[in-house]
């Protein structure tokens, strides 16, 4: 939202404030400014002048030949504007005036006519945008007054960002904001003066009649009659359009200006339209033609305003087309009204219609504002001349809640929350600026009465008002204090700690990089993979429809992220450690943390050798979180889940826990993922790795006495795999064996035979082994060997 | 007798004129090999030598053959010397191999960094769920039921009812159940808006929010706590500035700005929310506002990481582009 400092200082003088000092101060007191623009216009050579003569020019459909006088004489130029007529006030630009475009002013000839000067649109004097046609001076301006005594040369305004307004309904007009710069300032602040509308007591009501009081609290409606509807005064035109609104006549005029002024929408119905009121729920009524001559499609409860129980305007959003003022319109029904602000925005963000009037409804206005616009505009009207008379009295249906509400603040209170000296004297004097009245209570609380203009949701509990007084105060002016508290340990969290561990194995020991993938699946890219997950939890409103599944394993987003990068480098290896989601058997939401990862290899390496690595990393995930040592589960694939094959997926367990898998992506599936070659794909739940070094992590005494080794090589079917051979190899027990590893495996080419080597550390707790002792450990060894039937190398 | 002086002469100007230790054997075999012209002395006739004279000779050449050794072998040792002067026999400058070039998130190790300057401070790192209920996310802050925030164009609902988490401050009324009051705890997650994606906006996105609650916590509490957080962020000191902002779980309710240098030019640049907590939060976990009072905030983690990192564009953290992530190599 834009405001005028030309307009501000009708209230409060800004006088020798640099603008941008004005800006930072509101930002930093009451409301984020955006931007401070600076106008200045260049009025030389422009005078009111009177349309004497438009004749049409023969073969012209738009052009006019028009004859005007600028004070004494007469001048002619060829004008284009729809609006031109004869008697009407218009600006005159002489040879040598400055347009608002930088365009300077000729004598030519346009069609064989001469063209004087030119008759100027709003954007031709520099005032607004609008260039739809001649900006009309009230009938009363006297031809040749210079346009510099009818409209200020210069104005800034500041830009108020609407996001920080959105809990300051007293704002959205310029009296508001005046009001905050005289506190700031410490500037007096000019009265907002409003007619009473009493005066028109003993006239007959207007029926009025509210049928959802829940949509609407209040509706006010009070019949007027004019004896003219002129053109604008010019002080009234140049403010509407320097905020962009382009002026129509002084009916409708005088509603747009209150409502920029105080920030309450009104809106003027021609009374000849209807007799009585009524507010009320959309029902059955399916289409509405709004002002801008569009048709809106309604819902039942879209709040209506019926004339004669016709519809004639969507409340607080926009008025009918049937309905508005008119040129010739002398009498109007004048509605001011509060809506309630939830029903105004579900109906303005459906229809995709914003208006000045929702814009500000949806921020819950003071209901005392209805009253004060409908005085203030009567006021504008007869400050116009056009002698406004009442045809009804003021006729309302609800409440003004007009009557200040009272807080009580404890003493001191204000200083403690703080945490800085501000004494209740100083922070009543605070409030005082901003019309709360204070007085004290006997045991020296405050008493804070909130003026009715202050919106209830803003201000309803001592908290409220703290930051009235603190923000005037000045944020700036309180010292920052670092809190005291007892110097005690920090707990630490597990869950917090495995994973940022786990992180650090797998970036900084084993080369992955950490990727982070949205948190739902891609419709068509788990489709692709052939995946559907079993009980996901669905998004009612995912960004894209096939986008709606939460991700139930994080696998196919992160191969998704495998075939992004596929082109860029042959060898990568990603993980991801996130949330999963799936509904459990009871109906209930589910939520787990878990780690997955893809090696790529594209450039002719081992898969054996990758899915050996990426298991060595996994092993040391366990080996860190002083976890105990993973071990082979069943190899077979995981029914639903197509990245896992038979033969190529190994279930990975922590005792008799299973923890996850980890596999090799299977060949139908890579061309889908990637150019070439393979990839090792892991899926962990983090919960088994959230182990702690203490107490699980222990010292064991180094031995003093040298111990020895044997190594076996057996013959051995790869399908057996190495945890059958070690499986069968447990059935040997030995006093002297210390642990047994394998130190060495190879798989000769088309053989289904691998040759494991496996190594015996032995130790005896009480000798160096003698040559008897390890040939008694050979000969039991060989002995249990030639038993299961297992053959050595 | 034995002309012991142009020899050991003759001995050194052929070493001088040597510089390799194979050279230097050569010469050592021309002198004291089997052939070597100072071995071939002692090859002599001794019959005519009468026994004074033979012992004479005999302590002559043992002499010279020990000064000829000797002289050899310091030679020997100088080209052995000079041998591995000349330069190492591989390639000592070429790049390390066998290198892990993994990388955390740049968000995670933002993420890690706050939690550490946090726990220094007194605040215990505390999780909660990403899909949560409606109460959690807004009801139990005082987020009225009509509030824009809960429309759909804001917020991702699920079918049960739930959301998804639209801030980290959802975890607030959980922390103060579980961890009682006084208390000193951030919240780090991700987080779900509805929302258009843009070079600043992101439907997902990672945040920490804190919250402080104890007898007396004031706004000047606050405003240190945000300063001393940025100070160690950034390694240095960080000129801070509150505005009023509008949250309905804090009252009064800031946004803090921060003074920065961005695209070379000295700004205030909006960082995060904060404000005293609510009243009605509090007593909605249970915690009596009388007697206690709270800060808490919400600080982009996303954000943070883009300012820190000189990220321009949101949209990055999320790509999955390698090119992207790869470049956070270093931790802390």
């Amino acid at each position: 939202m834009k405001i005028s400092v030309e307009w501000l200082s009708e209230f409060v003088d800004l006088g020798g404030l640099a603008h941008a000092d004005i800006a930072e101060r509101l930002t930093v007191r009451t409301a984020e400014v955006d931007g401070v623009e600076s106008v200045r216009r260049d009025f030389s050579g422009m005078v009111a002048a009177e349309v004497v003569r438009v004749e049409a020019l023969p073969g012209e459909a738009t052009l006019t030949r028009v004859t005007v006088n600028v004070g004494g004489t007469h001048r002619s130029t060829v004008c284009g504007a729809p609006n031109v007529r004869a008697g009407m006030k218009a600006i005159w630009a002489n040879p040598g005036a400055t347009l608002g475009s930088g365009e300077v002013v000729r004598a030519v000839e346009r069609r064989g006519h001469p063209s004087e000067g030119v008759l100027c649109a709003p954007s031709e004097i520099g005032v607004g945008t609008s260039r739809e046609g001649l900006l009309e001076l009230p009938p009363g301006t006297p031809v040749g007054t210079p346009v510099a005594s009818l409209f200020p040369a210069e104005d800034t305004l500041i830009e108020i960002d609407n996001k920080s307004l959105t809990h300051r309904p007293d704002l959205w007009g310029h009296y508001g904001f005046a009001r905050e710069l005289a506190a700031i300032f410490g500037r007096p602040l000019a009265a907002y003066t409003v007619p009473d509308l009493a005066r028109f007591a003993g006239l007959p009501a207007f029926d009025v009649a509210v049928d959802d009081a829940d949509g609407c609290p209040l509706y006010s409606a009070l019949g007027l009659a004019v004896n003219d509807n002129p053109a604008s005064p010019t002080r009234m035109q140049a403010r509407l359009l320097t905020l962009g609104t382009t002026p129509q006549n002084l009916l409708v005029d005088v509603t747009n200006y209150v409502q920029l002024e105080l920030g309450q929408p009104t809106h003027a119905f021609d009374a000849r339209t209807f007799q009585r009121v009524r507010v009320g729920p959309a029902g059955g009524a399916t289409e509405f033609t709004t002002l801008d001559g569009k048709s809106r499609r309604l819902q039942p409860d879209d709040l209506m305003i019926y004339g004669d129980d016709v519809p004639v305007a969507l409340a607080g959003i926009m008025g009918g087309l049937a309905s508005g003022i008119r040129p010739d319109t002398r009498s109007v029904v004048l509605e001011s009204a509060n809506f309630r602000a939830s029903r105004i925005r579900k109906t303005s963000v459906r229809l995709a219609l914003r208006t000045d009037a929702s814009l500000r409804f949806e921020k819950k206005l003071p209901q005392v504002y209805a009253r004060m616009a409908a005085g203030r505009i009567l006021g504008e009207l007869e400050a116009a001349g056009v002698q406004p008379r009442g045809t009804s009295r003021y006729s309302f249906v609800g409440d003004f809640r007009d009557q200040p509400r009272r807080i009580v603040v404890a003493p001191g209170w204000l200083a403690r929350r703080a945490g800085a000296a501000i004494d209740d004297d100083v922070a009543a004097g605070i409030l005082r600026g901003i019309d709360f009245a204070v007085s004290r209570a006997p045991d020296g609380s405050l008493l804070v009465d909130v003026p009715a203009f202050r919106g209830a949701a803003d201000i309803s509990i001592p908290e409220d008002i703290s930051e009235e007084v603190m923000r005037l105060y000045g944020y700036e002016n309180i010292t920052p204090t670092p809190p005291l508290g007892p110097l005690a340990p920090t707990p630490f969290n597990a869950v917090n700690r495995s994973q940022h561990r786990a992180r650090r194995v797998l970036s900084e020991g084993h080369g992955f990089i950490e990727v982070q993938t949205y948190g739902w699946f891609a419709g068509d890219w788990i489709a692709r993979l052939g995946y559907t997950p079993a009980r996901p939890l669905v998004l009612r409103n995912p960004i894209a429809p096939t986008r709606n599944q939460m991700r139930d394993t994080l696998v196919p987003n992160l191969l998704a992220v495998a075939n992004q990068n596929c082109r860029l480098r042959e060898r990568f290896q990603v993980y991801e450690l996130g949330r999963v989601f799936w509904i459990d058997e009871a109906g209930v939401k589910r939520e787990d943390n878990h780690l997955a990862g893809v090696a790529v290899v594209q450039d002719g390496g081992d898969v054996a050798d990758t899915f050996r690595r990426i298991r060595g990393a996994l092993e040391d995930l366990a080996a860190v979180a002083a976890r105990p040592a993973l071990s082979s589960g069943p190899v077979a694939a995981v029914p639903g889940e197509p990245w896992t094959a038979e033969g190529h997926t190994l279930e990975l367990r922590m005792g008799d826990e299973v923890v996850g898998h980890l596999g090799v992506l299977p060949r139908e599936l890579v061309p889908h993922v990637l150019t070439g070659g393979h990839a090792v794909w892991f899926s962990l739940r983090m919960e088994p790795f959230q182990g702690e070094p203490f107490p699980s992590l222990r010292y064991v005494p180094t031995p003093t006495l040298p111990g020895s080794w044997q190594d076996f090589t057996f013959d051995w079917p790869v399908a057996d795999g190495f945890a059958g051979l070690t499986r069968c190899l447990d059935g040997f027990t030995h006093p002297a064996v210390e642990s047994r590893s394998l130190v060495a495996f190879y798989q000769p080419p088309r053989s289904r035979t691998g040759r494991y080597s496996l190594r015996y550390a032995l130790r005896w707790p009480d000798r160096t082994p003698t040559p008897a002792d390890l040939e008694g450990f050979r000969t039991a060894f060989l002995a249990f060997v030639e038993a299961q039937k297992l053959v050595l190398a | 007798m034995i002309e012991a002086e142009p020899l050991l002469a003759s001995l050194s100007a052929d070493l001088a004129a040597v510089t390799t230790p194979t050279e230097v054997a050569a010469v050592r075999a021309r002198y004291l090999g089997a052939e070597g012209s100072i071995t071939r002395l002692g090859k002599r006739d001794f019959s005519t030598m009468s026994k004074d004279e033979r012992r004479a000779f005999g302590s002559g050449f043992n002499e010279l053959k020990t000064r000829a050794d000797t002289v050899l072998k310091e030679a020997a040792a100088r080209a052995e010397a000079s041998k591995q002067a000349a330069g190492p026999a591989f390639d000592l400058t070429l790049p390390g191999a066998d290198r892990r070039q993994g990388a955390i998130h740049p968000i995670l190790s933002t993420q890690i960094e706050v939690e550490e300057i946090f726990r220094s401070m007194g605040f215990e790192v505390f999780a909660g769920d990403e899909a949560v209920s409606e109460y959690e996310n807004f009801d139990a802050l005082n987020i009225p039921g009509d509030h824009p925030a809960r429309d759909m164009q804001d917020t991702f609902w699920l079918e049960n009812g739930m959301v998804l988490r639209t801030h980290t401050s959802s975890m607030q009324n959980r922390a103060m159940r579980a961890l009682g009051v006084p208390l000193r705890a951030i919240f780090p997650g991700r987080c779900y808006r509805n929302e258009a994606l843009d070079l600043t906006h992101e439907n997902t996105f990672y945040q920490l929010e804190g919250l402080m609650v104890g007898e007396d916590v004031s706004v000047a509490h606050l405003i240190a706590v945000m300063r001393d957080l940025l100070a160690a962020v950034f390694r240095k000191e960080i000129q801070v500035r509150m505005r009023p902002g509008f949250f309905p779980f804090v009252e009064p309710g800031f946004e803090l700005d921060f003074r920065t240098t961005l695209n070379g030019v000295e700004r205030w640049v909006e960082l995060m929310p904060c404000g005293m907590v609510h009243p009605a939060v509090l007593r909605n976990a249970g915690v009596d506002p009388d007697r206690y009072s709270g800060f808490a905030f919400g600080l982009g983690l996303t954000r943070l990481a883009m300012l820190k990192y000189g990220a321009p564009d949101v949209r990055l953290f999320n790509s999955g582009d390698l090119r992207f992530n790869e470049q956070f190599r270093a931790t802390l």
